[in-house]
């Protein structure tokens, strides 16, 4: 009990301020609005004033009698003038004097004005002149239905209509009148009733030691009563002003806390049923609700509920108070839902899981139940929360399908916080299994979705909107249980079939939104095939194991690959963002592609070691370069290119070594030829593309892949050769190697061979001179000079003797 | 073909994939080491003309590594006054030159050296220089487990996995000393480290790639397949190099502890046991077939190679 009385304490010191605060601000929003709302009224009548003046001149010359229509003028000039003579509304505070009858209506008919202005509106739509204006006004400009006219609502007055608020009287002292009244009264009542809660759940609990538990009790009733009864009083008296609205709003909160503590305070328990005090709780909180509607007002009902609310924020924590919050929270959502108030709806909604979350990880969760009691004691509650501001979200949505303003927020808010809230509740008990929450989650948004479907018939919003988030359609709900789902996946399913249970996931989701089309759902099915792609590589690569002599890795990532094969033809087959009126993905379709290749690569590495990496990836290369010429597909064939520089690369780094145990494989001939002749396949399949025009920088590399292609065959090859000769040999090898690449550079008219050729020869010179002459034995130096020498003059004589043939070649 | 048709087969393809692999109790091994394999491959790939580039000499790289050998202090056979450890060291060289038959680089010259301690382990030198500490061969139960250790050592010399890390640091010297004259070592000290960092991606893929060929020597000398990864097992079961770690919470916590790991395991040299452990399983698994392959758990004990003396009952079918 000390903690409550700390927290009460800290609460009254912290919270006493903001609410101050909060206050402030408000009021000075309201006395603008009510100005505001005054300006529009008197321009109102004044322009209703001058058009039935117009009206009783047409009358006049169509020959009607005048008579009616002249005593409702009588009537507007009068209430106009009724209006401007309205005191400010600083100065309705002063009502609470004996007032003269005249401005006692007005005070009450202001006090309605500022509490919710739309009340304001059909205070002025019902009056019987306006009305009766409304039909005279109909007859003259000859509309045939009345019934529109009772609902029409009055035009707001044009600013160079309004009139100036300096020149009117009494204006001079108003501000700091206003200023004065607005901290004497209006807030200094509020804070004082905030203080009074608390000062009473103080004395409830620890001032009346001396007393026992129904004295307790009978004192809080009894002062709640007063409060009360004072506050009508007020209010009969002097037309309901802030004072009496404040004091009957403390009473009711006290008496709420007092029924609470009748069971909820260990100190004050006197009812031992928690049914019963359950029920003496919601009796009280419905009279205090159905008091505070009286006023149709939002805010004072909204401060009903804070006052309750807080009333058992300050209780400790029980199963009982933990339901006596649902409660509140049902009948605080049921009030929102009848009266249109999404602000009170909003703010329920914040108000509730907060000051749950709040209690439940400040305070200890009931103590009496087992762990996992505790959880589904905690659950249920949630779930009632959760259910309760679902149906109030799908009501409002129903009543406007248009809105897309706080109705819209309920949903967001509603998923996120009983999400917080959940996770942070199931951690309470060790091992609990999470998938649990997700299952019912997802089940949840499941029916939540139908539900969504079926009655807010809002499936097709999507075909209208490129972008839509979260705005609590079907869509929305199918969304956040396949994230339920995935988790649930996850959670059961062993690591390396994980990719197949999210990529089966992605895959339903994206094919339901290309029918529906749903586009949010698009782009969920996408991200979550795109997160199975990367989890490929931290689950599924490096494993062991077999099923059936074939390695679970083939098993889990082949069909990933080919997933992303048929998801590159599907979103390639689509229109592009711009140009689709859903938001077509066809952008994605190159990602796709390369997803395919890139897990292709990483497989062929895990699964056939690195030895044999290099000549499985070269020909996956010609076949890449292949599909990229059939189907005209610069993707594939950059693909392809990409593939067969890797195969090079790797091959050079391993030595064209492999580990295999078939001596044909394991020697690095076999490798390196294989390797090295895809390189030259592709080179000669693309030699033979149309070059691409240079519109992008890829496009311009694109120009450069035969030659690319052709140089890292050369140096895959001369490579091989320094692997394999050594010594004076190597210099021989390499000499009749750039022989062959020189006349093959002729042959396919290929520059860039040619050069490999010569670049060849002159490295054979340097090596001659530099490595040969010193370092091998007398043999292999007069071998290493003789061949390079032979290579050469073999060059050169073909030159001459073939000099018109190769300029013929060369144009 | 139309895209339902496409989507139907994705479809089947996965779930009977899944279902099958769920069948084979499949391995829960989540990290990054895939991930970090990959980038190890690419940081060698980039290396590679650097490591051409810096290349010595067989007779620079057995100089270095006699050199090397002379530091080391242990007290070895040829400083023993013990027959028993004379006769020992006399048995690893016969093994060890019995297992030179498919070197790539022939020109270097093999020394092995054992060392008389009681630490089960073993080391490679430039050069040539192999060290074997006493305690590794009391460990071993078989001739052929030996072998396969000796060739995963001899391997780290034929891939020059031993002169890379120090390549970088003589070419450092060598361009740093016309400048720094005698304070060259300061050049080569900066580049030991350099390339330390730099080779850490790539120093499991060396040990896999010793532990792969050095089975490869045992096998060409004859010896069982299998023997490679049943040592390997009982040194990861001596060592318990591995801790068993739980399931996380959620995928995020998963990937967290995946990045976590990476980042210690970058400077680790040696690759988690039970990984070995498969990879040696797998390739003993290729070799199939009538051919015998010697296990020589007596030749072992009387420290007498299988050339000096074959036991018919020491011959098996591969597993």
């Amino acid at each position: 009990m000390g903690e409550l009385f700390i927290i009460s304490i800290i609460g009254a010191i912290v919270v006493a301020p903001l609410v101050f605060l909060v206050w402030t601000i408000s009021s000075i929003v309201r006395l603008n609005n009510r100005l505001s709302a005054q300006e529009a009224e008197i321009g109102s009548l004044q322009e209703r004033s001058t058009r039935l003046q117009s009206a009783l001149r047409r009358l006049e010359r169509s020959g009607e009698s005048p008579a009616a229509v002249t005593h409702e003028h009588e009537h507007v000039a009068v209430r106009r003038d009724e209006v401007r003579e309205r005191p400010s509304p600083a100065t309705v505070i002063d009502a609470q004097l004996p007032p003269v009858p005249v401005t006692a209506r007005v005070a009450r008919y202001d006090n309605a004005v500022s509490e919710n202005a739309p009340a304001d509106n059909e205070i002025v739509d019902s009056h019987p002149v306006n009305t009766r204006f409304n039909e005279i006004e109909q007859r003259s400009y000859g509309n045939a239905d009345p019934g529109q006219t009772v609902h029409q609502r009055p035009l707001r007055e044009s600013s160079a209509s309004r009139p100036d608020r300096s020149s009117s009287q009494g204006s001079t002292d108003w501000n700091s009148m206003d200023f004065e009244s607005l901290i004497g009264g209006n807030l200094m009542n509020k804070a004082g009733a905030f203080l009074l809660v608390i000062g009473l759940a103080l004395f409830l609990n620890y001032s009346f030691a001396s007393l026992g538990p129904w004295a307790k009790l009978a004192s809080g009733a009894v002062f709640s009563i007063l409060l009360l009864a004072w506050g009508v009083f007020l209010e009969r008296r002097n037309g309901g002003n802030l004072m009496s609205v404040g004091l009957i709003g403390s009473g009711w909160s006290c008496l709420y806390l007092t029924a609470f503590s009748a069971h909820g305070v260990t100190a004050t328990r006197v009812i031992e049923s928690p049914m019963a005090g359950m029920s003496l709780m919601i009796v009280v909180a419905a009279g205090m609700i159905a008091h505070s509607l009286r006023y149709r007002s939002e805010m004072a009902t909204g401060l009903a509920f804070i006052f309750a609310f807080a009333a058992l924020f300050v209780a400790e924590v029980s199963l009982f108070s933990e339901v006596a919050a649902v409660i509140m929270a049902i009948s605080m959502l049921g009030i929102s839902w009848y009266f249109d108030w999404h602000q009170l709806a909003a703010a329920g909604l914040i108000l509730t899981y907060g000051s749950m979350l709040a209690r439940l990880h400040w305070n200890a969760p009931p103590a009496r139940l087992g762990p996992i009691d505790r959880i589904m004691f905690i659950q249920s509650l949630l779930a009632v929360l959760w259910t309760t501001y679902e149906l109030v979200g799908m009501s409002f949505m129903r009543r406007n399908p248009a809105s897309e303003e706080i109705t819209r927020f309920l949903f967001p808010m509603n998923f996120f916080a009983y999400l917080v809230a959940s996770l942070l509740t199931w951690p309470m008990v060790k091992e609990t299994p999470v998938y649990y929450l997700a299952g019912l989650i997802m089940a949840q948004y499941i029916l939540t979705g139908l539900a969504r479907g079926i009655w807010c018939s809002n499936p097709g919003e999507a075909a209208v909107e490129k972008a839509r988030l979260f705005m609590g359609s079907c869509e929305d709900s199918l969304v956040i249980a396949s994230g339920a789902l995935c988790y649930g996946i996850w959670y059961l399913l062993p690591a390396p079939v994980v990719v197949i249970g999210w990529a089966v996931t992605g895959l339903i989701l994206i094919e339901i939104a290309y029918r529906l089309p749903w586009q949010l759902m698009r782009f969920i099915g996408h991200l979550i095939v795109t997160i199975a792609f990367f989890r490929v590589f931290i689950a599924n690569l490096d494993i062991a194991g077999a099923s059936g002599g074939i390695s679970h890795r083939l098993l889990t990532v082949v069909p990933v690959i080919f997933m992303m094969l048929h998801l590159y033809f599907r979103t390639n087959s689509e229109l592009s963002w711009e140009a689709s009126p859903t938001g077509g993905t066809r952008q994605f379709a190159p990602a796709y592609s390369y997803f395919a290749v890139v897990l292709a690569g990483a497989l062929v590495r895990f699964e056939f070691g690195p030895g044999l990496t290099p000549p499985v990836l070269a020909v996956a290369a010609v076949i890449m370069t292949g599909l990229g010429q059939k189907f005209k597909n610069w993707h594939f064939r950059r693909q392809g290119l990409y593939l067969a520089l890797v195969a090079a690369g790797y091959g050079i780094a391993n030595d064209w070594h492999c580990d295999s145990i078939n001596p044909v494989l394991a020697s690095p001939w076999t490798i390196g030829i294989i390797t090295v002749a895809c390189l030259y396949v592709c080179r000669w399949l693309a030699g033979k593309d149309e070059m691409p025009s240079a519109d992008s920088l890829l496009s311009g590399m694109d120009a450069f892949r035969p030659h690319a292609l052709s140089l890292a065959g050369s140096i895959g090859l001369a490579f091989l050769l320094y692997i394999q000769i050594s010594g004076g040999f190597l210099t021989l090898a390499w000499s009749l190697l750039g022989m062959g690449l020189l006349a093959a550079g002729f042959a396919c008219k290929d520059r860039l061979l040619r050069f490999s050729g010569l670049g060849l020869v002159l490295l054979c010179i340097v090596k001659v001179f530099l490595y040969d002459a010193r370092e091998l034995e007398a043999p292999l130096r007069i071998l290493a000079f003789m061949a390079l020498g032979a290579t050469m003059i073999a060059i050169s004589w073909a030159y001459t003797r073939y000099k018109d043939k190769i300029e013929e070649l060369l144009k | 073909m139309k895209p339902v048709y496409s989507l139907i087969i994705v479809l089947l393809m996965l779930v009977v994939g899944g279902v099958i692999v769920m069948q084979g109790d499949p391995e829960e091994k989540v990290g990054l080491s895939g991930v970090m394999e990959l980038v190890g491959d690419a940081q060698r790939t980039a290396l590679k003309p650097a490591m051409m580039a810096t290349r010595v000499s067989a007779a620079e790289e057995m100089e270095l590594g006699r050199r090397l050998a002379g530091y080391m202090s242990f007290g070895g056979g040829r400083n023993s006054d013990s027959e028993e450890i004379k006769k020992t060291e006399a048995y690893i060289k016969r093994l060890g030159s019995s297992l030179l038959g498919s070197l790539s680089r022939k020109e270097i010259k093999y020394e092995f050296h054992l060392i008389n301690a009681e630490m089960v382990n073993a080391f490679a030198m430039p050069g040539g220089q192999i060290f074997v500490f006493k305690g590794l061969v009391d460990f071993v139960e078989s001739e052929a487990e030996f072998a396969s250790i000796i060739g995963h050592e001899i391997t780290h010399v034929d891939a020059r996995h031993c002169i890379e890390s120090f390549q970088a640091e003589m070419a450092a010297e060598k361009v740093a000393g016309t400048i720094l004259g005698n304070d060259r070592w300061l050049a080569g000290m900066a580049m030991r480290y350099a390339s330390r960092i730099i080779q850490g991606g790539y120093r499991q893929y060396q040990e896999f790639e010793a532990d792969a060929r050095g089975l490869k020597f045992s096998t060409d000398a004859g010896y069982d397949p299998s023997a490679a990864e049943k040592v390997m097992q009982r040194l990861g079961e001596k060592y318990k190099d591995e801790k068993k770690t739980k399931k996380a919470s959620d995928p995020v916590a998963e990937l967290h502890n995946a990045v976590k790991t990476a980042a210690g395991s970058y400077f680790r040299s040696h690759p988690p046991t039970s990984d070995r452990v498969e990879r040696l399983r797998r390739q003993a698994s290729q070799y199939t077939g009538n051919q015998k392959f010697y296990i020589g758990r007596e030749n072992l004990k009387q420290r007498l190679t299988r050339k000096q003396r074959e036991i018919s009952e020491e011959f098996t079918l591969p597993r």
